[in-house]
């Protein structure tokens, strides 16, 4: 991975936090930097060390009030179109294999704003602003792109929505890694499975994990 | 044990416990899994007969992959067909237009007389004894693949969009 800004490395970690679980600990991520810089090492370390992230304030200095990395983005226009986006279809006509017109706007969306528009896609997954069917489609959109390019931004993208508070999201996330189809996600997929508290839907990502393992 | 087929649009509908979600009273069921069973305007439920050993399963699975737009995950439940019966429902063996007439002819059929609390009992039953399976997308790929080259599925009944799926995810 290029241009991320990861402050704390995995020995950093594993040294600082003692007994600590995954779920207590967190990454803080410096203030400064672009908005791309700070998802992407926020998606880092729930990627690569299934850890969740923070960005630090630079006026507060308790770790209570960090500001969660991926809640920067509210000032942008674009998290509006990409919002606008995930109700192009109505929800009532969301289903499997039938979400051509959402898929459509999706891409076009992706398109015409770029890298951003994954950020906020991530933004809203995480903080549970569409309709969770929306977003499971919308994540699986993301998975079957036909984008080498922005391989690393979707899988970084899909690898976050894993910590989605819908379990809808969650599953949409694990179902868009099936579709991009890289074994490279089986970590943030196993981090998933270890805090998932909905039993069918932990055995549906161990699912998930099982057949990029046999891909890898 | 014989079985009955139902697509489910997403088995996370399925997901609920006593506790969760929590606004949810004792004994009661959530709404969420009535998204799965929605009758038609004369109360009838379609299904497909599930074969011993669920050796149609993929061949019926084929037939309902095909009627979609695109390639996507495949959910479904599967249910003991002496469960809807002992609810007082009738199965009704009945062709229905799919892209397999073969498979629709031998398999579907038309579950029948379904009122509010025989809807609510198969939510019942389906939550606490019932299959709720999914196919990932490679898998539906592979079998609408082996379908169209058995020669089980029309070709010229399938959408446009799902052609190219299926061709794009060939491609190298």
């Amino acid at each position: 991975v290029t241009n991320v800004l990861l402050p704390i490395s995995s020995t950093d970690i594993s040294s600082s936090t003692g007994d600590l679980t995954r779920e207590e600990q967190i990454v803080v991520i410096p203030s400064g930097g672009s908005q791309w810089q700070r998802l992407s090492a926020s998606l880092v370390a729930a990627c690569y060390l299934g850890v969740r992230s923070a960005v630090a304030s630079p006026v507060r200095a308790s770790v209570a009030l960090f500001e969660n990395s991926t809640s920067t983005t509210w000032s942008i226009p674009s998290y509006h179109t990409v919002l606008k986006a995930l109700t192009s279809q109505p929800v009532e006509e969301l289903q499997d294999g039938m979400t051509l017109r959402l898929g459509t706007a999706l891409m076009r969306c992706m398109r015409d704003l770029g890298d951003v528009s994954f950020v906020d896609l991530a933004q809203i997954a995480l903080k549970g602003d569409a309709n969770p069917e929306a977003l499971s489609h919308a994540l699986r959109w993301i998975g079957r792109m036909a984008d080498p390019e922005t391989f690393q931004q979707r899988l970084l993208v899909l690898a976050r929505a894993l910590e989605a508070p819908s379990p809808v999201v969650r599953d949409g996330a694990a179902l868009g890694l099936v579709e991009l189809g890289s074994p490279a996600a089986t970590p943030a997929l196993d981090t998933a499975i270890g805090r998932e508290s909905n039993e069918a839907l932990r055995q549906d990502l161990e699912q998930a994990a099982t057949y990029l393992r046999a891909k890898g | 044990v014989p079985l009955l087929l139902r697509l489910s649009n997403n088995k996370r509908r399925w997901d609920w416990t006593p506790t969760d979600p929590p606004w949810l009273p004792a004994d009661d069921v959530p709404g969420a899994p009535f998204g799965d069973l929605v009758p038609s305007t004369t109360s009838e439920l379609s299904m497909w007969i599930v074969e011993d050993g669920d050796s149609n399963l993929h061949r019926i699975v084929a037939a309902l992959a095909a009627g979609r737009k695109h390639l996507d995950k495949f959910d479904y439940l599967l249910i003991e067909r002496q469960t809807l019966v002992d609810l007082g429902l009738v199965i009704e063996p009945r062709e229905e237009l799919c892209p397999d007439p073969d498979a629709s002819t031998r398999w579907h059929c038309n579950v029948l007389r379904f009122s509010a609390s025989r809807l609510t009992a198969l939510v019942r039953v389906i939550h606490s004894s019932g299959r709720k399976e999914r196919l990932q997308k490679p898998q539906v790929q592979r079998i609408l693949d082996a379908a169209l080259t058995a020669g089980h599925i029309d070709r010229s009944r399938l959408e446009q969009s799902l052609l190219d799926d299926l061709a794009s995810q060939k491609a190298p």
